[in-house]
């Protein structure tokens, strides 16, 4: 089993739905981001073409960030799920230089507020019970893994049911993400893969990134 | 669904469908199905509270009603509005006597009781003197629930004041796309056929990547579209949203779009001969004959427009049951006068705009404007057909569809309506794969055929929307020397006015006689000095009423700078909504996508003192002894769902219910009653679809849900109403509008009254000299909505790290011309003398002669800290007065002329007391 996304870019208009998802369902922290969008144009006027990547952690099959943790707090799961360990987690950063992505934000700012300088709101104050943040160690995308573990514990299926699905693949509005199994040949994902001809995003940093992208 | 008192602990439940790291305790772990009021989308959503506090929003999988599932950002970010520490909680009374854009209010907290008391107290006295002395209105704001016409409409209509001013006449809205789409689709809007269209042209519209219209479904649909490879050509100065979803963007001038549509329309009747002949002579009023007077030709016993029945050679009145034929080219002699059928005078009269003309205006290559409308007419199909649930429908896949950038300029309507003659022409008009309207024709609930919207033909045949709360242009109403501050009676044909809030309207209501003075405001949500026209022209006149009461969820630089007293609203997420699920015209999903009236209702209690600003109406009414006629009014706009409408024209012009037949109203609320918000939700319901589906069954439901029907979704062709592809009604309206503009002393461009769809330079083109070089707009941004998503701390990330969001934007080369560079501190300045700055960020995908800046950034209220400061004001630029409106529908001039020059500092802030930027 490895967990991947294929996203479709003539769907995606760049909502930033995705971003937000991510931060509601994580409460993560303000000016953190585990996934975002990225915008650009190519091409000289007239004749322009609008760029919109929607990015995070690539969950990559040859992670580099994993290859370089001193302490094992960076480590890849059976189902290609790249994650951190916030007890090992020492704060080295070497993880943030390796990933060519760069997809690592370190958390530092305990004490950052959505609203600076105002009292915590009562959403910030549950989000430090539900989804509590390690200061001192570095954050990313973690592909949902708690939606997934706790998708499957309920027999449901990662990319099929919505509660076991990553938040910004449900959230999307233009449908443009699809997740599933990489290594089941029948999955939805494969077969979207293969039809559309997706491919990595930079296959030049030679990571072998569970995320594709469809023109 | 409120917050309930703590359930038992239940230690170490999950959370249902939601990451946890942690191990709290458990007690309330519930979703709410609602709607969300991130803008006037309301996109179904589940809402997900825990502890009673709510933790996420999701879209609703299960119905139509939006994106299937998805939300947008802004509707993610509702959570935070909801929780901002900045919201007001208690009435407030301004403490500080000066008023004036950048004054402190000082508010202090006052009761419940204290505000109505004074509010009653200024009502009762005005509406003793003259209602219209009340000036009411603001915009259905998303951040605060649109319960617009419930509200405030009947408010102001039972309390008598005809003075209703909301939108920003429009600046954010479109003026001219409400008129136009009224006339031709008997609805509010427009949309491509996206399930089957195969080529869309948009003009300055954002549908699917931007507009807050129909959002969700229109995001989903369009995406689906581009997916399976409809072709998109976006024709806009910016390539960013619309643009930069095209498949191909087309960069033009702003104002120009009208001659690329009726250069098209040319190309297409006079070059390649082809046209939907079937729809011109049943569904447009094209065989009608025009006699020399520009006016129908009419029979003189039943004073019916005549058309020319060529196989029986002579004329007959439009709708005679022996039509063999309908003539739609030529010439004919009838009583006398040369009768020429009005298709023959619009094919001649498109003449003159050859690609090249257009060309000259738009900056568009004339072989792009010919090779476009040969695409289109070819992708059009024209004798095609589908069968679609047994029902066999003409089918044109292609649709060309504008809104708010297209027709924001003097030549609105008209620009308007030439996009709608292109889509007339090939017949692709709610059918199968063209453009549609917001549905128009619903038949109703199957268990009680209520919840009824028909659109009927009116006396000389023309299509005529079937509710009441939609542009009905027939009977054209005669124009009037106003009476009213917005003065739209003048021309019956304006949408919104932005009247009073012009700099010479102060002259008009002089040579007026000035009749009385706004003695009193009632504003809901909105901010009326920095969403609409310029802020100085619109402190000029805020400053003078001395009464001003402000409903909002949220301190805005109108409540800060102007409001006597403000009332803490309920935002979307804490209170009861019937409106947003309220109206088939306005927002529905298009196509076989099915029927859905979706509930809003709270997901958390309202905390503090926030009300449903309905409610307090309300007791407004019950202190001025209003509170009867209110109750009389809401069974008439209820029954007018159920099955004929009652009223018509917009609500707030609606006086003349006690005229209504008694037999027709069904009273859902008896005139001594006083019932609760959800009380009369509950009635309501229960009244269009069933005793068994009132407000218990729905809150749980989410929605009532029913399929639609093939002739509901394409329901052109059953329904026999015809569209004005000449536009007789205005060459009828001419010369009254000119006598009666005489005692106002308003000059308006009087040759836009045309019945002939034409091309008229927008006024900015006019302004362009050699110094004022750069055509500055602004556009929507899809994170954005009004003012109010700018406090948003989630929005307000995702923008700073989006390059345009909080930037102004030019073209790469002209930017190097001009010694400028991405980060400069830069100045707009209008050859009026208006400025405003920014930080420059420059682009390929921008038309060279342009100057962009996204939605409506530049904060300086105190009250709104994170918005403070953030992008720039862009409507600071602009003028308003009669010079700068479409003489036609009254949109604004929403861009301006100006030159561009580096600056050290933000000047727009110098006079706030805030934060120096
Ligand atoms: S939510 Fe979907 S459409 Fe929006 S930015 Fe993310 S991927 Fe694109
Ligand atoms: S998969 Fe989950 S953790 Fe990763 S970006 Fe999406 S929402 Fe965030
Ligand atoms: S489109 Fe509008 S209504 Fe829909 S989710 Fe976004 S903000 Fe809410």
């Amino acid at each position: 089993m490895r967990w991947g996304m294929a996203i479709e870019l003539k769907r995606c208009i760049g909502c930033n739905a995705c971003v937000l998802a991510c931060k509601a369902e994580h409460f993560v922290p303000p000016q953190m981001f585990w996934n975002r969008v990225l915008i650009g144009e190519k091409g000289k006027y007239p004749q322009v073409t609008k760029l919109i990547y929607s990015v995070r952690c690539n969950h990559c099959a040859e992670p580099k960030c994993v290859k370089v943790c001193p302490t094992g707090a960076t480590q890849q799961r059976e189902d290609g799920i790249v994650w951190v360990d916030d007890e090992k987690c020492v704060g080295c950063r070497y993880c943030m230089v390796a990933c060519p992505y760069q997809m690592r934000q370190m958390y530092e700012e305990e004490d950052a507020q959505y609203f600076p300088g105002q009292e915590l709101t009562e959403h910030e104050k549950i989000g430090k019970l539900l989804y509590p943040h390690t200061p001192g160690v570095v954050q990313k995308c973690v592909f949902c893994k708690e939606r997934i573990d706790s998708g499957i514990a309920q027999g449901l299926t990662p990319g099929v049911d919505r509660d076991a699905t990553p938040a910004c693949v449900i959230v999307c509005p233009t449908k443009a993400i699809h997740f599933g199994d990489l290594d089941d040949p029948n999955s939805e994902i494969n077969r979207v893969i293969k039809e559309k001809h997706a491919h990595a995003f930079h296959p030049e940093f030679d990571t072998q990134p569970s995320i594709s992208y469809i023109d | 669904m409120v917050t309930k008192a703590k359930d038992k602990p239940a230690k170490d439940k999950p959370v249902r469908g939601m990451s946890v790291k942690g191990n709290p305790e458990i007690w309330d772990d519930t979703w709410v199905k609602s709607t969300c009021g991130g803008c006037y989308g309301t996109c179904t959503i589940r809402a997900h509270r825990v502890n009673g506090v709510i933790i996420k929003i999701e879209g609703e999988p299960d119905n139509d009603f939006g994106s299937r599932g998805g939300l947008c950002a802004k509707g993610e970010a509702m959570i935070q509005a909801l929780y901002d520490p900045n919201r007001f909680n208690y009435p407030m009374r301004r403490t500080n006597p000066k008023k004036g854009l950048f004054e402190d209010p000082q508010w202090k907290r006052i009761s419940w009781d204290e505000a109505l008391d004074e509010i009653a107290g200024h009502l009762k006295r005005i509406r003793a003197e003259n209602p219209n002395k009340l000036l009411h209105g603001g915009t259905p704001s998303a951040g605060s629930g649109p319960d617009l016409p419930l509200g405030f409409g009947v408010f102001g209509a039972v309390f008598g004041t005809k003075n209703w001013y909301v939108g920003g006449a429009g600046l954010h809205c479109g003026s001219g796309s409400h008129m136009g789409a009224g006339l031709y689709h008997a609805s509010w809007s427009i949309v491509p056929d996206f399930k089957y269209c195969n080529y869309v042209i948009q003009m300055g519209s954002n549908k699917g990547t931007g507009s807050g219209h129909s959002m969700g479904f229109n995001m989903r649909l369009s995406a689906d579209a581009r997916s399976r490879g409809m072709k998109n050509v976006v024709f806009d100065p910016i390539c960013n949203f619309g643009g930069g979803k095209a498949t191909e963007w087309v960069p033009i001038l702003p104002g120009t779009d009208a001659i690329i549509a009726l250069a098209m329309t040319n190309i297409i009747l006079n070059e390649l001969n082809v046209y939907d002949a079937e729809f011109i002579k049943m569904k447009t009023n094209g065989p009608y004959l025009i006699g020399p007077n520009e006016r129908y030709i009419r029979d003189k016993e039943t004073n019916k427009p005549l058309i020319w029945d060529p196989v029986d050679n002579k004329a007959k009145t439009f709708n005679d049951p022996t039509i063999k034929d309908f003539a739609i080219l030529g010439e004919y002699t009838v009583n006398g006068v040369k009768a020429v059928p009005s298709f023959q005078l619009v094919k001649d009269h498109v003449k003159k705009y050859s690609p090249e003309y257009a060309e000259k205006e738009s900056t568009v290559p004339a072989a792009t404007v010919r090779r476009i409308a040969k695409e289109w007419a070819d992708a059009a199909m024209i004798g095609a057909t589908i069968e679609i649930e047994g029902e066999k429908l003409p089918l044109r896949p292609v649709a060309s569809v504008m809104f708010r950038g297209g027709q924001g300029h003097t030549n609105s309507a008209m620009s308007y309506c030439a996009m709608c003659l292109l889509n007339a022409i090939v017949g692709a008009m709610d059918v199968p794969g063209g453009t549609l309207g917001w549905p128009a024709y619903v038949e109703g609930h199957p268990d009680t055929g209520r919840y009824k919207v028909i659109p009927y033909p009116c006396r000389d045949g023309m299509l005529t929307a079937g509710t009441f709360m939609e542009h009905k242009p027939w009977p054209v109403e005669e124009s009037k020397v106003p009476d009213t501050v917005l003065m739209k009676e003048l021309v019956p044909t304006a949408s919104f006015s932005p009247h009073p809030v012009t700099s010479d309207f102060q002259k008009y209501w002089d040579n007026l006689g000035r009749p009385y003075e706004i003695e009193m405001a009632m504003i809901f949500g909105a901010n009326m000095v920095r969403s609409t026209q310029n802020r100085e022209i619109a402190e000029d006149f805020f400053k003078r009423i001395p009464f001003i009461v402000s409903f909002n969820i949220l301190p805005n630089e109108f409540c800060e700078g102007f409001a006597d007293i403000m009332l803490p609203d309920c935002h979307p997420l804490e209170t009861y909504c019937l409106f947003s699920s309220h109206g088939p015209f306005f927002n529905y999903p298009i196509g076989m996508e099915g029927w859905d009236f979706p509930i809003r209702q709270p997901v958390v209690k309202p905390a503090y003192e926030r009300r449903n600003k309905v409610e307090a109406l309300w007791d407004l009414a019950d202190r001025i002894g209003m509170r009867e006629e209110m109750n009389n009014y809401y069974n008439v706009y209820f029954s007018s769902f159920g099955g004929e409408a009652l009223i018509s024209g917009d609500i707030a012009s609606v006086r003349d219910v006690k005229q209504i037949d008694p037999s027709k109203i069904t009273v859902l609320i008896k005139p001594e009653e006083k019932i609760t918000y959800q009380e009369m939700m509950d009635r309501a319901f229960k009244f269009y679809f069933g005793e068994d589906k009132g407000l218990d069954y729905i809150s749980k439901a989410g929605t009532i849900h029913w399929p639609k029907k093939a002739k509901e979704a394409y329901w052109r062709w059953y329904v026999d109403v015809r569209i004005p592809i000449y536009m007789e009604h205005i060459a009828e309206l001419r010369d009254g509008i000119i006598e009666n503009a005489k005692k106002p002393g308003m000059e308006l461009e009087w040759e836009q009254f045309t019945p002939l769809i034409s091309y008229f330079p927008a006024q900015v083109a006019r302004e362009e000299t050699k110094e004022f070089d750069l055509y500055s707009f602004s556009y929507r941004d899809i994170l954005h909505n009004g003012t109010y998503t700018m406090e948003i701390p989630w929005l307000d990330e995702v923008s700073q790290l989006n390059p345009y969001t909080y930037n102004i934007t030019m073209n790469a080369e002209t930017a190097k011309k001009k010694g400028l560079k991405d980060g400069d501190l830069i100045c707009l300045e209008s050859s009026y003398g208006r400025k405003t700055t920014g930080t420059l960020k420059t682009m390929q995908g921008q038309h060279p002669k342009t100057i962009a800046i996204s939605a409506c950034s530049g904060g300086w209220a105190k009250g709104a800290p994170i918005a403070y400061g953030k992008g720039t004001n862009f409507n600071i630029l602009l003028e308003s007065d009669a010079k700068h409106a479409c003489p036609v529908c009254w949109s604004q001039e929403t861009a301006t002329m100006v030159k561009v020059y580096k600056i050290d500092h933000r000047i727009e802030y110098d006079g706030v007391g805030g934060k120096k930027l």
